[in-house]
């Protein structure tokens, strides 16, 4: 009867209750600070870079001639490729093998011969494939030095041939040319396309983390039962917008960093991309609420949150399409909240799309919203009175 | 205390603590299931692609259905404008577009190399490479049919004609994941960070400082007990939980294996050591266990990103990688990517081996220094206690 039997705090008591739990955990203070900012940079810092540059690539010439040296100077050239010479095949496989270089290239003997007899020889590239950003960027720059210089060759022939016009010998040279462009990422910046995505997937994690050990400060023996006894409705709303607040602060300075500190495009709406964080902060906390009472174990929900949060980059959608997920991927990551907020992100940031073509991920957050505004109520039937609760049962 | 005694008393705590099996069986078994199902397909294929076809000529029709009938590619929409292309794209219907110029077949015919000009949507940079790649080699193999088609009307027969196209061919091969699965790509890497920083939870939640048993135990057993005690067990039920990631799970998903048994396990051994150190480490640092799984969570995607297997090491600058070099999951996850992905001998991963057993022993010794330091914290408080009773 003593829950009871206590007088109801004021919505301004029950903010400082919330105050003092912050000020006096270090733990939630350093998530809620420091931390984050440490950990974004941190992040963005490992690709900071942004572009791969001078990969090392071995380079195995058995032809010895102008012409293998004019190709290996032309791969050098290659902004993304750096030479290094090997005098043997098998040493060349050994770096391959142990990672040192990222490709080998091997030039056949004779090749020169063969070039000027019109046999056309084959220069084999076998580039690592098995770290797959580079693989990709190697084989590129590779094709794309191997077309000048193939064009080169051809066209400096057919002028000793006696075809007097450069621009018919670049012609039949080079019958059609490519010119390629990255839309809204204009320098193909790895740094810009990957910590985008990877930041908020890390600051989900955060947001299910406080509201895990925040709800978890008022387990009182692995059970929510005093606490809720009385004025549930208020604790839970003026707990959830307290830290919700900051954590959506937070959020806002992630963007702030991604779009003025980073200075990548900001295209579309900031009001939506607000909208966006703060809907993300909400579905985040409901199901960190929802973990919490259905458990009332801090590591069990950490757990569960771990489970659901932890793959979620892998679900975004950034690094791999969406549309050739499988069915049960593409169904998962529905649960995730963080990947309806990307989705909402790259639309503004880098389509500039109008708020109207954000609208079905923003109501798949507000679901979200929805679904914890029940999961409360029904937590609420099944606090609000003990009393009744044991008499059913 | 008697060591076979405290590795029985341990063996049954492990055992009775539920969020530590959670972690451990349930956690291993769902991110073996989940983790690798986005990338379950490999490779994007077919992605739909808008075409502003300019010319109208046969030429570019032959273009476009080369296109389509290209394995990455499929045409989806033909429409007038740039604009309308670049809403399309916006509206994720597309993620790139080809523009076939006006007049392209004539200039083509008259040797003035015409420019397509093709882009992707690098927001999406898979996506993006895999468009760019479809469009290139289509692009490639019209203009190698347009130099055959000219050779044979100056008289070259056709057989001839069909290698001489290209004064110098470049024969590029994809080496270990030959056919650049992601699975591959991500799976063999992912899977031991997973590994890494779920034994760290697990030692986490078993031996943090505010745990009452843990208070007795360090009353009872030396330090050197404990450390001993808990690198070995946990080293015991995580070398089972390897072996079901690296065979059975590896298998499963079909991805390769290079190196023998015998030479993974060898390298397991410093590797378990090593986590299981620096996790005692972290624990000691912990004022509740059910932290040590927040710690495990905050650092994962960090982790995954400085092993260098996402982006070279070269390129992430050398103080992140100096702080990398002390988590274990790097050179491990190196060190097994070389040796079972990329087929290096154990000769040639020596470096990382050393660096291994650098960590084990560096961390089981801090651990040892640390559980000294909170037993002599703990026991006078303890004496008190003891003399009250």
């Amino acid at each position: 009867m003593n829950a009871t039997s206590e007088p109801p705090l004021s919505l301004r008591q029950l903010y400082l209750q919330q105050w003092l739990l912050l000020r006096d955990n270090r733990w939630l203070m350093a998530m809620l600070t420091w931390l984050p900012l440490f950990a974004f940079l941190a992040v963005w810092w490992v690709f900071s870079s942004g572009l791969t540059r001078e990969l090392p690539i071995a380079v195995v010439d058995h032809d010895h001639s102008q012409l293998s040296r004019s190709l290996i100077s032309h791969y050098n050239a290659s902004p993304a490729l750096k030479v290094h010479s090997v005098y043997g095949e098998p040493q060349a496989r050994s770096m391959l093998r142990t990672g040192e270089v990222s490709a080998l290239i091997i030039i056949p003997a004779d090749m020169e011969k063969h070039t000027k007899l019109a046999q056309t020889p084959s220069v084999a590239a076998y580039y690592n494939s098995q770290f797959m950003v580079i693989g990709k960027q190697i084989n590129s720059a590779l094709q794309q030095a191997h077309g000048t210089f193939s064009a080169k060759v051809a066209v400096a022939k057919a002028l000793s041939h006696g075809t007097t016009q450069t621009l018919q010998a670049l012609g039949g040279a080079v019958p059609i040319r490519n010119q390629i462009s990255a839309l809204y990422n204009g320098n193909s910046n790895y740094a810009q396309f990957i910590v985008s995505a990877a930041l908020p997937a890390f600051w989900q994690i955060l947001i299910m983390t406080v509201m895990i050990l925040a709800l978890g400060a008022e387990l009182k023996n692995n059970s929510f039962k005093s606490w809720l006894a009385q004025q549930a409705w208020q604790k839970l709303t003026i707990k959830l917008s307290f830290f919700g607040a900051l954590l959506w602060l937070q959020g806002i300075l992630l963007c702030t960093l991604m779009f003025h500190g980073f200075d990548w495009p900001m295209r579309g709406s900031w009001s939506v991309l607000l909208l966006a964080l703060l809907l993300c902060v909400v579905a985040s906390q409901a199901i960190a609420l929802i973990f919490m009472l259905l458990f009332q174990n801090i590591e069990r929900a950490l757990s569960y949150a771990a489970a659901l949060t932890a793959p979620s980059f892998a679900f975004m959608g950034v690094t791999f399409p969406i549309s050739d997920m499988p069915w049960f991927a593409q169904f998962w990551r529905q649960l995730i909240p963080v990947t309806h907020y990307i989705e909402v992100q790259i639309a503004q940031a880098n389509y500039g799309a109008s708020a109207i073509q954000s609208v079905p991920n923003l109501l798949a957050l507000l679901v979200f919203c929805i679904a914890f505004i029940s999961a409360a109520w029904l937590i609420k039937i099944r606090f609000s009175n003990p009393y009744k609760m044991r008499l059913r049962s | 205390m008697n060591t076979g005694l405290l590795f029985r008393i341990e063996l049954r705590r492990i055992m009775r603590n539920s969020a530590l099996t959670l972690t451990v069986f349930g956690g291993l078994l769902l991110y073996a299931f989940l983790y690798p199902q986005p990338y379950l397909n490999q490779t994007p294929l077919q992605q739909p692609i808008a075409v502003i076809n300019a010319d109208g000529s046969q030429l570019s029709r032959q273009l476009i259905r080369m296109v389509d009938a290209s394995p990455l590619l499929k045409v989806t929409s033909q429409v007038t404008s740039i604009e309308q292309a670049q809403q399309q794209l916006v509206e994720r219907e597309v993620g790139g577009l080809l523009v076939i110029p006006e007049h392209f077949y004539r200039d083509v015919l008259m040797g003035r190399s015409p420019t397509l000009s093709y882009a992707g949507d690098a927001s999406y940079f898979l996506v993006y490479g895999t468009i760019v790649q479809g469009l290139a080699s289509t692009s490639g193999t019209l203009a190698a049919q347009v130099k055959v088609a000219k050779m044979v009307s100056d008289g070259i027969p056709l057989a001839l004609a069909s290698t001489l196209h290209s004064p110098i061919q470049l024969n590029a091969n994809a080496a270990f994941n030959a056919h650049q699965g992601y699975l591959d790509y991500v799976i063999p890497a992912v899977f031991i960070v997973i590994l890494h920083q779920t034994l760290l939870i697990a030692v986490g939640l078993h031996a943090a400082p505010t745990f009452t048993s843990q208070s007795t135990l360090l009353r009872r057993a030396s330090p050197w007990q404990l450390v001993l005690v808990r690198s070995l067990l946990f080293g015991l039920i995580y070398s089972l939980m390897s072996s079901f990631y690296f065979g059975v799970v590896f298998s499963f998903y079909g991805v390769h294996h290079w190196a023998n048994i015998a030479h993974i396990c060898q390298l397991l051994l410093p590797f378990l050591i090593a986590t299981a150190g620096l996790a005692q480490c972290i624990a000691v640092m912990l004022p509740k266990r059910g932290y040590a799984t927040i710690v495990g969570l905050m650092t994962s995607l960090p982790t995954v990103f400085v092993c260098g297997f996402i982006w070279p090491l070269s390129s992430i600058p050398p103080a992140i990688n100096i702080i990398a070099d002390l988590i274990p999951a790097k050179p491990m996850v190196l060190a097994m990517l070389k040796l079972n992905q990329m087929g290096a001998n154990f000769g040639e991963i020596q470096g990382h081996f050393a660096h291994l057993w650098i960590l084990a022993i560096t961390f089981s010794s801090l651990a040892l220094a640390l559980l000294h330091k909170q037993k002599a914290k703990a026991t006078p408080s303890l004496n008190k206690v003891e003399k009250l009773l």
